[in-house]
Order: C-alpha cells, then sequence, then structure tokens
C-alpha cells in the first residue's frame, strides 16, 4: 500500500470536508490534514512531509516560494482547487494542476487517480509484496545495524541503489525504523538475535 | 457539539473515549445529572478550555478556534504536562505489564513476545525523551515568551534566545515515536506467529491504538494551538522591541 499524505487548504467548511471526503476513498492516501488557512499550515509543512496540496487562490504563490526555500520538504504536488480557475483553464504558476470543484463528480476522480498514480501510489505491478532476494540482503545488513554506506560498499551497489531498495521494503512490509525491521527479520529467521547483538 | 449546558454523564455516552480526557482535569465519575458547566465550577476548572480540548479530542475535524487561543500558556501547559503523566504513568506501564502477562502465560514462541517486550522498551525511552525535551526546553521556552508579552518587555538575553531559536526551529525537530507504533502495530498484525489464546494480542492491539489516537490528539493541540500563539507573541514582540535596547 502506498502511504501518502494529503493536505487541504480551505476556508469554506463544506469545501474542505468535501474534499477530504473525496480523498478518504483513496486507499493510496493514508493521512489528511486540513487546515483552514494556509498561514496555519506552511510551518507545519517540514512536519507533515505532504506529498499532495490541495489549496486554492492566486495571491499565495510568493509566499509558498519564500517560506519553501531552503526547506527540506521533499517534492509536493499542488492543486488548485479554486471554482475560478475552471473558468479561465489555466493553471496557476505555483500548481501542478488545477482542480475546480464545479467540475463533475467522474472528472475529478480521474484526475485525482491520475495524481495518485504519478505520485508512486498502487499499481498492479507494484501490489506484490513478497521480497526480491536482493531486498533480503539489504534488510539482512539493516538488523546488523549497517548504514546505507556501509550496505552500498559491502553489496557493491550505490548508496542511492540501496535506498530505493530500502523504500521498497518499507512499502512491502509496512515497517518504516529500524527496530521494526529488525523485529521482523528475526521473526522471519533471517537473522538471529547473536549477530544483532554483537 | 459539547456545550456547558451538555450532562457529563452524556458526554461520556457520546464518547467513552473522552474517560481519560476528564481523569485529566481531575474528574472523577459518579456525576449524577451535574452538567459540564457546574462540574467545571465546583472542580475550579475554566470551562470554556475543557469544552474546547473535549471538542477537539470528540471530533476530529474540530477546528480549534480563536478562543482556544484565549487561554494562557499556562493552562494548555498544563493541560499537556497532565496528559504526558497520563503515558508515562498509566498507559506506557499498562501495555507493558499486557505484554509481561503474555510472556508469563507463556505459550510456545515466548521468545518471540520476548521481541515485544524489547521493541516496546525502546519506544518507551524514545518517547520518555520526547517528553523530557517538551517539558525542559520547549514548554519553558513558550511560557518565557509569553511572559515577556504580559510584561510587555524583552530583555536583550530573552531576544537573542527567540533569534537562535523560535518556535519553529523547536516545532522542525522531531523524531519517529510514531512510527514506531505503527511498527509495532504491524509486527502484531501482521506478522508475529500467533498464540492460541489471541486475547492478549488483541488487548495489546487495542491499546496501542488508541494511545496512537490519544498521542495524534495530543500533537494536534501542540501544533494549532501552543505552537501559532507562541509564534504570534514571538512575531509581535521582535517587532514591538527591535534590536539596541538590550
Amino acid at each position: 500500500m502506498a502511504d501518502l499524505t494529503a493536505i487541504v487548504i480551505e476556508s469554506s467548511y463544506v469545501i474542505r470536508k468535501g474534499w477530504t471526503q473525496i480523498l478518504r476513498s483513496f486507499d493510496e492516501i493514508r493521512n489528511i490534514y486540513e487546515f483552514a488557512e494556509i498561514e496555519e499550515c506552511l510551518p507545519l509543512l517540514p512536519k507533515y512531509h505532504p506529498d499532495l496540496v490541495l489549496y486554492h487562490s492566486s495571491r499565495i504563490h510568493q509566499e509558498i516560494g519564500s517560506y519553501l526555500s531552503g526547506k527540506e520538504i521533499g517534492k509536493i504536488f499542488w492543486v488548485d482547487i479554486s471554482p475560478e480557475e475552471h473558468k479561465k483553464e489555466n493553471v496557476p504558476e505555483w500548481a501542478d494542476l488545477s482542480l475546480s470543484p464545479l467540475l463533475p463528480r467522474e472528472r475529478i476522480r480521474q484526475s485525482l487517480e491520475q495524481i495518485m498514480h504519478d505520485l508512486g501510489g498502487v499499481t498492479d505491478q507494484d501490489n506484490h509484496t513478497e521480497l526480491s532476494h536482493r531486498e533480503i540482503t539489504v534488510l539482512k545488513l539493516i538488523s546488523r545495524g549497517l548504514t546505507n554506506k556501509e550496505i552500498a560498499d559491502k553489496m557493491y551497489i550505490s548508496p542511492h541503489t540501496v535506498i530505493t531498495h530500502r523504500k521498497n521494503i518499507t512499502r512491502k512490509l509496512g515497517i518504516k525504523t529500524v527496530a521494526g525491521l529488525t523485529v521482523y527479520a528475526i521473526l522471519n529467521k533471517l537473522v538471529s538475535l547473536d549477530e544483532i547483538e554483537s | 457539539m459539547i456545550t456547558g449546558k451538555t450532562k457529563m454523564a452524556d458526554l461520556i455516552h457520546l464518547n467513552h473515549k473522552l474517560l481519560p480526557v476528564i481523569g485529566r482535569f481531575g474528574i472523577s465519575l459518579g456525576f449524577g445529572d451535574s452538567t459540564v458547566n457546574e462540574i467545571c465550577r465546583k472542580k475550579g476548572i475554566e470551562t470554556a478550555f475543557f469544552l474546547e480540548v473535549v471538542n477537539a479530542f470528540h471530533d476530529p475535524d474540530y477546528y480549534p478556534q480563536e478562543n482556544l487561543r484565549q487561554f494562557s500558556l499556562q493552562l494548555i501547559v498544563d493541560y499537556l504536562r497532565n496528559t504526558h503523566r497520563f503515558y508515562l504513568d498509566k498507559k506506557i506501564p499498562e501495555i507493558e505489564e499486557m505484554i509481561e502477562a503474555m510472556i508469563r502465560d507463556c505459550y510456545p514462541g515466548k521468545e518471540h513476545i520476548d521481541l515485544i517486550k524489547v521493541f516496546f522498551g525502546n519506544y518507551r525511552k524514545e518517547l520518555i525523551a520526547h517528553i523530557e525535551r517538551e517539558e525542559e526546553t520547549v514548554f519553558p521556552y513558550a511560557l518565557m515568551v509569553e511572559e515577556a508579552f504580559l510584561k510587555g518587555s524583552l530583555t536583550g538575553e530573552q531576544r537573542e534566545q527567540i533569534r537562535k531559536r523560535s518556535m519553529k526551529d523547536y516545532q522542525e525537530e522531531h523524531d519517529d515515536i510514531e512510527e514506531k507504533l505503527y511498527d509495532l502495530k504491524n509486527i502484531i498484525i501482521k506478522y508475529l506467529p500467533q498464540p492460541q489464546d489471541v486475547s492478549g494480542c488483541t488487548h495489546i492491539l487495542y491499546e496501542l491504538f488508541y494511545l496512537e489516537q490519544d498521542i495524534n490528539d495530543h500533537s494536534r493541540i501542540e501544533d494549532k494551538v501552543l505552537a501559532p500563539k507562541v509564534e504570534q507573541m514571538e512575531k509581535v514582540l521582535l517587532e514591538r522591541y527591535p534590536l539596541s535596547d538590550g
């Protein structure tokens, strides 16, 4: 299962609830945070690490830009949800996509499905939860307390590849922390307790 | 929505998960037909604050409004501290006891439960560290800002503190305590070889879900009430007392 975090910023209570309700119906979304105003949300962006932000109003571009510069929050997919854009048919500079709440249900669902797909959501192929041989090797080394760099050296692969393996392991198992992965490895007899304690 | 006229008994019928919340305010059961207003008055609790907290807890989408921000930080900090005590003195020992009980009632596979015990022990250590950090640095800092704000003066030293490490900086330091809890749930749900009597695991899971929810609600009050309020005061202070009067 994918693990996307979405934020909805919308001052109208009814519309905000509507967007939240729709987003909830997507399995790919795990967390949704709601805000009425952008000001309340900006300081929390580094903490929540959203993949997707629904927001409207055009005045905000500069504010977002200046706040985000220099912050490590990764790539965010911004969706403009102002109803006006529906008429103008153009996407404001800060947004990756415009999605008016006035659009019919199917259009909205299709667009969101496309976004989930682009953001690395669940595809049929991805649904395999079995670890590959390489992933098992990486998992064993993680449990023994090795760092990404050490694992890379040992397996003759780049640290970047190690990170990709780790992400896939976490996605497949639903376990995020090293401590959790270690418990998994022991339960499945991939490593023994002695190996970990040494 | 819960109001001052709501009967305390109805509040519990509405959502029994509020039981520990009212406990943190020092309210115990046996309230007869008393309303929230009556009980708060009797116990010397700021009713409006109580209402904001229970509403925020009861409805995950409840938006803490301006009025919650009117309360003194001391009140909010006291509440957050009580919540911390609740985790450390009540919830964590309860879960530990459940894990111990499973080890005692030992079925084949005791070593698996031992792993859970170690994992939870580590989680507990991190939670304690997290709480200590908040209580020893974040809360005193927030109270310092409020004091300066109310007094209407800012010493050079205080300004330096705000400049060096503001509320935003504190907020950005976060740890993976939420992720550990998530992992533990998944390990039990998906991977732990199940004993013949599954009730132990069911109980623990129930408690873990509860704890996770409670900690989320707790963070919500920190993120949406405490932090914005402190940031607002920081801004006013720095504007009103610009450099050089140290």
